[in-house]
């Protein structure tokens, strides 16, 4: 994950007014759309791309730990 | 490590807990910004969210009925049904990771992770129900160190179908070699050279054998036979709760559905289960697990 991505995910975990505005995108393209205006518009730089990785990443480990239980 | 996902207004209404969480996890946000903590944390968590006292527990031997029993709890807005939560398995003898805990600590982190799991988020929840899955009955001197006071009930069948439907279906921890065989008794060699079928049957009497030998005043032994009514009639007694007409109105709707598969609806499949049966599952079975089944029964029958 790119390190300003990274750094604005932190951002919303302590955040509950930025959770609000993101958890509630079902659609993952507009979710996809709707992260990277909402950290642009902080002041941090990532990209669609940058998001769609960490997406993937974090699916990917997820399923990983699934079946390693 | 521990992963929270938001759980939007969603209850655990899903037969088994990882199909909420699966559910909850085909929303963007929760997979993309999920906090996570160590185990340990959680101990900090639950002073300041203990979370609701559990009602009561559900431990079975598999295949036995004990969805069914979870499913129709979960149709009561007022409570919370927690069903075969993997999380606790981390502090269980059937997960090698439990081994780096102390008895002390696996004690305490049980506590926790029922807490944690045990949440009121709807105004209205106020009982809190737990089924183990099948390995959890072999743990339950520290389930009970934990939570002494909880009702517990201990579901079992005949174990001719029990038998049936876990060959035709094999649940991962059944696999040889998935636990460690020494918390049955046994070790890897003669694991290896037994044949599947005498495994599970090895296993099913060591989850009969456990019900068996933890019964105390707190438990009450269900037979299949004895459901959906025993739910219906008994069940909130045994738990010290009081249902509502409306509430044992619901519960009977859902128990004519099929528990793991409520969009079908419920057939008894011990007749089609018992003609099955292979000539040596029966003797395994008769081996292995009808004497103790046979134990149940007459304590069930004695109480």
């Amino acid at each position: 994950m790119s390190e300003q991505l990274e750094n604005f995910r932190k951002l919303v975990l302590e955040d509950v007014a930025l959770q609000e505005i993101l958890r509630n995108e079902r659609d993952y393209n507009a979710f996809v759309e709707l992260t990277v205006q909402s950290g642009n518009q902080r002041g941090y730089s990532f990209t669609a791309e940058d998001v769609a990785a960490a997406y993937r990443e974090s699916r990917r480990k997820w399923f990983e730990r699934r079946l390693d239980q | 490590m521990i992963d929270w996902c938001y759980a939007y207004d969603r209850r655990f209404t899903l037969p088994f807990f990882k199909d909420t969480v699966e559910s909850l996890l085909q929303r963007p946000f929760n997979v993309l910004f999920r906090h996570q903590t160590s185990i340990e944390q959680l101990t900090e968590f639950c002073e300041t969210y203990p979370g609701l006292r559990p009602t009561g527990f559900i431990f079975h031997m598999s295949r036995c009925g004990s969805t069914l029993i979870s499913q129709m709890l979960a149709t009561s807005s007022q409570n919370v049904v927690i069903s075969e939560p993997e999380i606790v398995d981390a502090v269980f003898s059937s997960n090698a990771s439990s081994r780096k805990f102390s008895n002390e600590q696996r004690v305490e982190l049980l506590r926790c992770l029922i807490g944690a799991l045990g949440q009121k988020r709807f105004s209205e929840e106020h009982r809190y129900f737990v089924k183990f899955d099948n390995w959890a009955v072999l743990d339950l001197p520290l389930i009970k160190q934990a939570f002494p006071d909880v009702p517990r009930i201990f579901l079992y069948r005949d174990p001719v179908p029990v038998m049936v439907s876990n060959l035709n279906e094999i649940a991962g921890k059944f696999l040889p070699s998935a636990v460690d065989p020494a918390i049955l008794g046994l070790d890897y060699q003669s694991v290896f050279q037994m044949r599947f079928e005498e495994y599970l049957a090895i296993c099913l009497n060591r989850f009969c054998q456990a019900g068996l030998d933890h019964l105390d005043d707190k438990t009450v032994l269900v037979n299949y036979r004895q459901l959906p009514d025993f739910v219906l009639t008994d069940l909130p007694a045994v738990f010290r709760s009081e249902f509502s007409a409306e509430e044992i109105e619901a519960m009977k709707k859902v128990s004519t559905l099929h528990a793991k598969r409520p969009s079908a609806p419920y057939t008894d499949d011990t007749k089609a289960k018992q003609s099955q049966a292979s000539e040596f599952v029966r003797q395994m079975t008769e081996k292995w697990v009808m004497p103790v089944y046979q134990q149940l029964e007459a304590k069930r029958l004695a109480s």
